[in-house]
């Protein structure tokens, strides 16, 4: 079930009625229910993987718990961790490697004749995957619990707000929320509603309208002019936030509507100053999952940079490998570590040259270009993560590198008038006026809030206006999203193929 | 703040949403009927009209049957009542509506394999929702939305202030609809009496590389077969003649799906069981020329001129009496 649906308009009222209705005994029962339909609305079969791993993980969890001998625990949490990984590597990496193989064998003549699986990847399997992973490697450290209680435990991997794209939350943070009783508070749930808001209007208003503009140039790069790859990489850049963190919003106000509070998933990742910044905003339930089960076990940056580059590449490859089984993914996360090893390599050339310049002093500019920069290298590094293939990744990243000489040779010639209105007035993109009236008007106000949020909650900024102030904001909002929104596509969000 | 000015302040606030929003949607409704580019719209807004023969389909009549040409050869007042994209379902609600404010004589009645086909198979969807959303309300559109549409949806469409609008706003948006600005030109469907015709060949179509698949896939629908019977009914409740008729498609392309066969045994069971007429031009001249067509199914302007004119015969040998069988039938309507 798609959190922009309108099946989604009837089951978040009424499971979130249901849930204060009935007694605090029942509710693990109902959301479990409940996550089991909004799951099943997809592909229902594929809810018998679920339970597989549910069930692995569930015993493994107890006996790593009971058992005394290390090895023997370590044991079943490799056990625990191959089911996982290999449900994984079955449903999601199969045909990858298998097509990789076929075509080394073809290329030194070998007959290799393993055929492809036929089957859709189950939706949000590498979240909930990871979310059960960190459940047994938390049990195994000792920071957890086992989970005795069956229901709760298939809960806290099923529940439906961040079953399918997250936040991937740590056992510690949410399993001992599912045994405590959550009254009904209005202040809680206004905010939750709120901020289910403010996720509705980044998705449905900004990444769907974004989309259309986004999806044509991509799907054919060869007949995209340069201007139009520059703008739709920018533009996919700006839709993928909204989208995915569009989604975390809602997912995180609905379960906060309940009582559950969810872990924060992005904060503003595009007003970073550098990329390793910019990854400690971008989808942080996952980075640092990455960062707590890969890196730092790795060794992270403790022993030397050689040591630490190898790290740092071995996360981002594998952690691209994470959001798809394509070499574009991989090339996404290579490009990342690169980003990161040669920003650690020039740290104190780039800061000399910027005291040099004198922007060390000039706080406000050095901090906006900083910014600028980050979003420039994310944007770049969005054209791997966004093209279908390779070689379509190579000719858009040529197309938009030409780009910007391209500007700068219009804006020398007399031309200058000319492409800026023809991105004005939407010919870059066949946009009409109209739509690039919403989408600059959306962007200023998804702006502002998020300018306001450095500061303070925007919750908080809103709870402290008049009433009237107050409400004129909720209709707005929600007007804005009635008229401006997006619903004929039927559009998924994007991370929910991972 | 207290409890009880939380609870005031939230019924306030969300009473002045549903005010706005029932006022937008009463300023969409009014605009929404003017746009008469729409050729379901234009329908809506012919009123105190008189005439012999309405032709009603999909766009098999839309693009292919031309009036003007019918009234000179039938020496009669002729309309086009045909929707593009329209099953059955919608073919009903469009003659009930017409029905209202208007009267027909005799309704050629297009029945084809695309007819009795389900609508989401044939049109890809069954029923062109986002068309009729003024005429939710009444009790007739109502049980059509229902049983065409989802029934829950329905009731948001109905009881939500806005709820319709908000889901096709890509159609109706707010520049358009809240300042009521109407580019449409009436006098278009006004001078060719609600026909389209289209000239030439679409691009891309290349004869003789199709793809049927979907038809192929296909079956028999009941809902559609029950619709085409309720058009007939309502026809016949309301005195008017009922004629049926296939309007030719590129024949070797039917050739490939079995399933013809078995649709215009379906039709013609229909029109023994009604008593009604059923021409079938499916095997005229015309089926085999490409020239005639515009793509595998949709004839082109020539091509709907000589099929008005094969049309028009057939009907003149109802109302002359050429033929025995058809005639006392149509007399009895008439």
């Amino acid at each position: 079930m798609l959190f922009n649906s309108f099946n989604f308009l009837i089951f978040f009222p009424v499971v979130t009625l249901l849930y204060f209705v009935l007694p605090h005994r029942l509710r693990w029962f109902m959301l479990l229910t409940a996550s089991c339909v909004f799951y099943m609305f997809f592909i229902p079969e594929y809810i018998l993987i679920l339970a597989f791993t549910i069930l692995v993980d569930y015993f493994a969890g107890i006996l790593i718990e009971q058992e005394n001998n290390k090895k023997k625990k370590k044991r079943w949490l490799i056990l625990s961790l191959v089911a996982n990984i290999g449900v994984l590597a079955i449903f999601k990496y199969y045909n990858f490697f298998n097509t990789n193989f076929k075509s080394i064998s073809e290329a030194i003549g070998w007959n290799y004749g393993i055929p492809a699986l036929e089957m859709v990847l189950p939706i949000g399997l590498s979240f909930h995957t990871f979310q059960a992973m960190s459940y047994t490697i938390e049990v195994y450290r000792g920071n957890q619990k086992a989970e005795k209680h069956f229901g709760i435990y298939s809960l806290y991997v099923m529940y439906y707000p961040q079953l399918v794209a997250g936040p991937i939350e740590r056992p510690q943070n949410l399993l001992w929320q599912f045994h405590k009783k959550h009254d009904f508070d209005f202040q809680r749930v206004a905010d939750g509603l709120k901020q289910m808001l403010f996720g509705l209007f980044k998705k449905v208003v900004i990444a769907d309208r974004l989309a259309t503009f986004v999806n044509p140039v991509f799907d054919d790069p060869t007949g995209a002019a340069p201007t139009s790859v520059f703008l739709a990489t920018i533009f996919f850049s700006i839709q993928i936030f909204c989208d995915f963190s569009g989604y975390s919003d809602i997912a995180i106000g609905c379960s906060r509507v309940m009582g559950i509070d969810l872990m924060t998933n992005f904060r503003r990742p595009y007003f970073s100053t550098t990329i390793s910044e910019f990854w400690r905003r971008w989808h942080i339930s996952l980075s640092t999952w990455f960062k707590d089960y890969l890196y730092i076990p790795l060794g992270g940056n403790r022993n030397g940079k050689l040591k630490t580059v190898r790290n740092l590449a071995i996360t981002f490859i594998i952690s691209g490998l994470w959001h798809g089984a394509n070499w574009t993914f991989i090339a996404w996360g290579a490009l990342h570590a690169f980003y990161l090893v040669f920003a650690m390599f020039t740290e104190q050339i780039r800061y000399k040259m910027r005291n040099a310049i004198g922007l060390e002093k000039r706080k406000k500019l050095n901090h906006i270009l900083q910014s600028s920069c980050v979003f420039l290298l994310a944007a770049f590094a969005w054209i791997f993560f966004r093209s279908e293939t390779l070689s379509d990744a190579s000719l858009l990243v040529k197309k938009f590198i030409v780009a910007v000489p391209l500007f700068i040779y219009n804006f020398i010639s007399n031309e200058h008038f000319l492409w800026l209105e023809d991105i004005l007035f939407g010919r870059t993109l066949s946009v009409m006026w109209f739509e690039v009236l919403v989408i600059l008007l959306s962007l200023f106000i998804m702006f502002m809030i998020h300018r306001k949020q450095e500061a303070e909650s925007f919750s908080f900024f809103i709870r402290s206006k008049p009433p009237i102030i107050r409400w004129s904001i909720y209709v707005t909002g929600v007007l804005l999203i009635l008229f401006l929104g997006i619903y004929h596509n039927d559009n998924e969000f994007i991370y929910f193929q991972f | 703040m207290r409890k009880e000015n939380k609870i005031v302040t939230t019924i306030l606030g969300v009473g002045s949403l549903i005010l706005i929003l029932t006022l937008v949607q009463w300023r969409y409704e009014k605009t929404n009927r003017t746009f008469t580019k729409e050729k379901a719209n234009w329908l809506m807004n012919v009123s105190g009209q008189k005439y012999d023969v309405a032709f009603l389909g999909s766009s098999r009549v839309f693009n292919i049957v031309d009036p003007v040409l019918c009234d000179s050869l039938l020496h009669a007042n002729t309309i086009n009542l045909g929707i593009g994209g329209a099953a059955y379902a919608e073919n009903y609600l469009v003659l009930h509506e017409f029905l209202k404010k208007n009267q027909i004589r005799a309704l050629c009645l297009q029945a084809d394999l695309w007819g009795v086909i389900p609508g989401d198979k044939a049109y890809s969807h069954p029923f062109s929702e986002e068309k009729y959303l003024y005429l939710i309300g009444d009790n007739k559109v109502d049980s059509i939305y229902k049983a065409n549409s989802n029934p829950l949806k329905f009731y948001f469409r109905k009881y939500i202030p806005f709820f319709k609008y908000a889901e096709f706003n890509n159609i109706f948006s707010p520049d358009k609809m809240l300042l009521g600005i109407n580019h449409d030109n009436p006098d278009n469907f006004n001078r060719s009496k609600g026909a389209a015709l289209l000239s030439g060949r679409k691009e891309g179509v290349i004869f003789a590389r199709w793809d049927s698949t979907r038809l192929q896939k296909s079956e028999i629908s009941r809902n559609s077969v029950l619709s085409l019977c309720n058009i007939i009914e309502l026809a016949k409740s309301r005195g008017i003649a009922v004629v049926l008729f296939c309007a030719p498609a590129y024949q070797p392309f039917m050739k490939e799906l079995p399933l013809n066969a078995t649709a215009r045994d379906t039709i013609q069971n229909i029109a023994d069981r009604y008593g009604v007429p059923y021409f079938d031009f499916q095997k005229s001249d015309i089926s085999l020329d490409t020239n005639m067509f515009r793509d595998y199914t949709h004839l082109n302007k020539e091509g709907a001129t000589g099929f008005t004119k094969a049309l028009c015969d057939s009907i003149n040998l109802i109302n002359y009496g050429k033929n025995k069988e058809y005639s006392d039938l149509f007399t009895a309507y008439r």
